[in-house]
């Protein structure tokens, strides 16, 4: 009889008694006879083996493979399967020209040095309303010091006609807690946003309607306009704590006005509006601005496998405040300041997120000395989603939202929203009426890293439908820079 | 598919509630009324069950390179093949390269080693290696840059003049990829597969020397001189003991000439002797519960090769090998921090499409994983390890053609080894915190009985026939055998509800009229004896055993017998699983 095992791994021999004289075991051929050696069969041992395809020993094979009524369905999908070919036949002659080329290498050899610090290369992409952008960049990284990088660019299309910057950061040089940023911008944007200062509802040109004063009358009527921006930015950054740090930034900023819009479905600026009314739309802009930025960021990932990009738990706080003053015919005069409350609620694995926002900026002044482009905005992609981008100004923002994040794939999360906030005169005037909501869902792709990309499609209790494919993290408190 | 249906129905304890014992009654009758005793068509040539396959016959051209386009390759299998096998309609069908018994013969793909007898521990330690470690004595002279792979490496000859490829663990995930690379390879070796030679090496900054001719290689094949400094860069990215000694796993050169992985699907046309469809292959297909027992989720052709190696007489022959095991034992989760390694592929709809309306409410199956916070170890263990629903990181054409024989058969061959035997492979990883040997092998063995419960649940298990001497008087043959089930103790209490019928039948099917039963022995083993072979064609005789278990009847084993025409002894010539 034979001996069992009968425990995990306590024996899993089998020792057939002296009766036995038929076994369904092999006679182990490949041991030797002591059973300890580990000599593997030599080729000769196998000359006189039947081939492969006999080893069945069966008189009438079991089945034949795909026989039988298989026959007709496989013939019905033969017309589909050739659609299935043709339709996936770029995508997969691309895939197959990526290895056989070894394109990914090659961009790389082409446009990076050998340690792949320093490349220039080419870039294109889509910005949904704006169109294609395309382009290139210089990076040159560790320079000097860890993390060191000099950055370059230059682009056409999409939201601008064109696009120049260059930005260097000091990375490690003076260690771990003190950063220094140099950037410059040129950028011209063919088709703003503009429609009124205040939180009115849309509204159409009407024949023979007057110029609308700005500043008097919140109508809002969606126009367009054409703005050249050149920028230069100095800010250095310490990092008190691993949680706390402190941005002090000095900026030049200098910006000219022009009717010629790309107004797309929508009125060129100066037909619609008073421009004499709009602070610096005439004049053009020239002027400084300073601002100190305070941020505690405690977000973290509750599990080792979680993207950066997407924080389970903690807190974000940033309060800033700047000035900033004008040159010559810019009349710009007024203090800017700003916080933005975030909280993160980790409500199952770390990757089942409920997150809280408060944010509210503001300029004093009065709005004569208030460039119009530099009053807070609402709508877009970051603030007040389900809005079209600029779709508020005024001398004040609050802006609340309620996002829930879930997990759809590793480097996948879905999420759905609700935002809600208006434009204020002045926060004086506060009050919980006539809130503006948008509210939709999405998804966010990131990396093991970090932030790839958002997509989104929202709508409001005005209506409409806004999708959007967004490339800057929609929680950064410094998104109002973009939106500027 | 058929793997995706979870093993639920032999949970003891949950057989006898009142709802349960009507339910049963009622399946009972209707599996009595409907129950055939028949004996199916199958019949086999009488002669002893094949133990060796000759797919060694000279193939004197070197077969082409199979080339394995990466990224053409996940794209086909994640999206464009995967609507296209459905539309293929393939039938399901059995793995076609078994014997009469079910198992596998040698081959040049399959040696049968702890499947058929037993391994010593040494042998196990050994594995496939000729030598231990390569040979320091004269320094290791590094011959040029290793290309390809994730991991920083080079190639280097060793003082006996073996080849090797040195690679490094990732930085940040310290001893894993080599320690689970050289364990896996020994299990996998011990179960018969083919696989390199690989361990694990220590060496200082002084035992490497550049060879004068050591190139630097990139990805196009341009070269250049290496020097020291390349040498040190290659250093600098990798891990050190504290000591100061630096780890890295040694992969010795295969002998012959590689061409490429084998296809996951068909054969390669101009290699005579691969005649068997490659998904259509038991050991193939059977990775499906050997490469889930130890979470080997990078099956892709890429892990594969296939070695146009040169005979004892001459001759020439393709040989297949499985490599690069680094990626088993959940150290993707730790290294390309992947968590639901074992459960999601890199794209995995079904999970996508669950989770998306889900809001996250659905928790996912290995949501509670966790790293067991030793060195060397990713997210591994038997909890959440559910063998039905495994996945690899990208679909593998063989796992879907994956039958619940092919499952039988490996389960069979992991259920062998023994603790003592899985601490050797394991040991050989030289994992440097001795708390991951214990862990693993703990994990291991839970995982081998959870897949082998698994496995032998979805057939009848009865297995380890023997038949023996007639019985004194002329009391007829006794047949014995094993059920795997009961005597690897995988469901406590299962022999109690278990029993076994017997018939006799000829090879035209026609009932001899013997009949018997039995019941699990003390032992776990039961027999039935008594009967008597058939006068005709040989003596063929059929043993057909139905297995009672709770009231549930299995699928019958066919047990085929006829008369050795050398010895004029009665024989098992072949095992029919229905």
């Amino acid at each position: 009889m034979p001996r069992h095992p009968t425990e995990p791994g306590e024996s899993t021999s089998w020792v057939g008694t002296a009766q036995a004289t038929q076994s369904s075991q092999p006679t182990a051929s490949a041991a030797t006879e002591d059973g300890s050696g580990s000599k593997e069969p030599a080729d000769s041992e196998f000359d006189s083996a039947p081939a492969p395809d006999e080893a069945s020993g069966v008189l009438v094979p079991r089945d034949r493979g795909g026989q039988g009524w298989r026959v007709i369905p496989r013939g019905l999908m033969y017309p589909l399967r050739g659609i299935w070919y043709v339709l996936w036949g770029v995508p997969r002659l691309g895939m197959w020209a990526y290895d056989r080329f070894q394109l990914e290498d090659r961009f790389k050899q082409i446009f990076f040095n050998q340690t792949e610090t320093a490349g220039l290369f080419p870039v294109v992409f889509y910005e949904t309303r704006y169109g294609w952008n395309l382009g290139g960049r210089l990076i040159l990284r560790d320079l000097f010091a860890e993390d060191m990088r000099f950055r370059a660019r230059a682009s056409y299309g999409g939201r601008f006609s064109q696009n120049y910057g260059a930005k260097f950061s000091s990375g490690k040089l003076f260690g771990d807690t003190l950063e220094i940023e140099i950037l410059s911008d040129f950028e011209i944007f063919p088709k703003s946003r503009f429609a009124g200062i205040g939180n009115a509802d849309l509204d159409d040109v009407q024949p023979d309607m007057a110029l609308i004063d700005p500043l008097q009358d919140d109508t809002a009527i969606a126009t367009r306009y054409r703005h050249d921006d050149f920028k230069i930015e100095f800010a250095t950054l310490a990092h008190l704590t691993d949680r706390l740090s402190v941005r002090v930034a000095g900026r030049y900023k200098k910006r000219t006005f022009d009717p010629d819009a790309d107004e797309r479905d929508d009125e060129e600026i100066v037909d619609v509006y008073d421009t004499d009314r709009l602070v610096g739309y005439d004049t053009g802009l020239s002027n400084l601005y300073g601002e100190l930025e305070l941020s505690y960021d405690s977000r973290r990932t509750t599990r080792f496998y979680l993207s950066p990009a997407a924080p389970s738990t903690g807190w974000k706080f940033s309060g800033f405040a700047g000035y900033q003053s004008g040159f010559d015919d810019d009349p710009s005069s007024h203090l800017r300041w700003g916080a933005d409350l975030q909280r993160y609620f980790d409500l199952y694995g770390g990757d089942r997120i409920l997150i809280l926002r408060a944010y509210v900026e503001g300029v004093t002044g009065e709005l004569d000395e208030i460039p119009f482009v530099d009053l807070p905005s609402l709508g877009g992609p970051l603030l007040l989603r389900g809005y079209d981008r600029d779709r508020f100004r005024d001398r004040a923002l609050t802006l609340a939202t309620v996002e829930y994040n879930y997990p759809i794939e590793r480097n996948i999360i879905g999420y759905v929203f609700v935002d809600t906030g208006r434009v204020w005169r002045t926060l004086g005037d506060f009050e919980f009426d006539d809130f503006r909501v948008g509210f939709g869902g999405g998804m966010q792709v990131h990396s093991v890293n970090g932030f790839v990309a958002r997509v989104f499609i929202a709508s409001s209790i005005d209506g409409g439908f806004v999708a959007n494919l967004s490339f800057d993290p929609v929680f950064d408190s410094r998104a109002r820079e973009e939106t500027r | 598919m058929t793997r995706i249906v979870p093993l639920n129905h032999l949970r003891s304890g949950h057989l006898m509630s009142g709802y349960s014992i009507g339910i049963l009654a009622l399946l009972v009758f209707v599996g009595a009324c409907g129950h055939s005793t028949a004996v199916g068509k199958l019949r086999f040539k009488n002669r002893a069950p094949v133990w060796k396959v000759n797919d060694r016959k000279d193939v004197a051209k070197k077969p082409a390179d199979h080339r394995f386009p990466e990224k053409l390759y996940f794209f086909d299998v994640v999206f464009f093949d995967r609507i296209d096998n459905y539309m293929a309609f393939d039938a399901p069908r059995r793995a076609m390269n078994t014997n009469s018994l079910g198992e596998v013969p040698d081959s040049t793909w399959f040696t049968n080693r702890i499947g058929v007898r037993d391994l010593t521990l040494d042998e196990i330690r050994i594995g496939p290696n000729e030598h231990e470690v390569p040979d320091f004595t004269d320094k290791l002279t590094i011959t040029s840059s290793k290309v390809g792979g994730g991991s920083a490496g080079f190639i280097a000859r060793d003082g006996r003049g073996d080849k090797y490829v040195i690679k490094f663990d990732e930085p940040h995930a310290p001893v894993t990829e080599s320690a689970t690379d050289v364990a896996v390879q020994r299990l996998l070796w011990a179960c018969g597969y083919n696989v390199p030679e690989n361990s694990i090496i220590y060496f200082k900054r002084d035992h490497l020397v550049l060879a004068e001719d050591a190139t630097v290689k990139d990805v196009f094949g341009n070269e250049r001189k290496m020097t020291e400094a390349d040498l040190d860069k290659q250093l600098g990215r990798s891990y050190r003991h504290p000591d100061g000694r630096y780890r890295a796993l040694a992969s010795k050169y295969l002998s012959g000439i590689p061409i490429g992985g084998f296809p996951q699907e068909g054969v390669r046309k101009d290699d005579p002797n691969d005649i068997i469809p490659h998904q259509h292959r038991r050991d193939v297909r059977g990775l499906f519960i050997i490469f889930g027992w130890v979470q080997q989720t990078d099956a892709k052709e890429d892990n594969t090769l296939d070695m146009w190696v040169e005979g004892e007489d001459g001759r020439h022959y393709v040989k297949h090998y499985l490599v690069d095991f680094g990626k088993s034992f959940g150290t993707s989760a730790l290294i390309v921090k992947r968590p639901g390694d074992g459960h999601v592929e890199n794209v995995d709809f079904e999970y996508i499409f669950l989770s998306l309306p889900a809001f996250g409410l659905w928790k996912r199956p290995y949501e509670d994983t966790f790293l067991p916070g030793l060195q060397g170890l990713g997210m591994f263990d038997a909890t959440h390890f559910y063998p039905a629903s495994w996945k690899s990181h990208a679909p593998y054409r063989p796992f879907d053609f994956v039958d619940r024989y092919d499952m039988y058969w490996a389960a069979k061959i992991i259920m062998r080894f023994t603790a003592a035997q899985i601490r050797a492979a394991v040991e050989q990883g030289k994992f440097e915190d001795p708390r991951a040997v214990d862990y693993l092998v703990e994990t291991l063995v839970a995982r081998q009985r959870k897949s082998a419960r698994f496995a032998f649940g979805r057939v009848n298990p009865l297995d380890r026939f023997e038949l023996l001497s007639p019985l004194e008087g002329g009391g007829g043959h006794r047949l014995c055998f094993d059920d795997l089930l009961s005597s690897y103790r995988l469901e406590p209490g299962i022999g109690a509800v278990t029993e076994y019928r017997a018939q006799s039948f000829d090879f035209a099917g026609k009932s001899l009229g013997w009949r018997a039963k039995a019941a699990p022995g003390e032992q776990k083993s039961a027999c039935v004896s008594g009967f008597q072979p058939s006068s005709s064609n040989g003596s063929y005789t059929i043993i057909r055993l139905d297995t009672s278990r709770a009231a549930r009847e299995l699928e019958p084993v066919e047990v085929h017998l006829a008369t050795d025409p050398d010895t004029g002894s009665l024989r098992i010539i072949g095992i029919n699983r229905r």
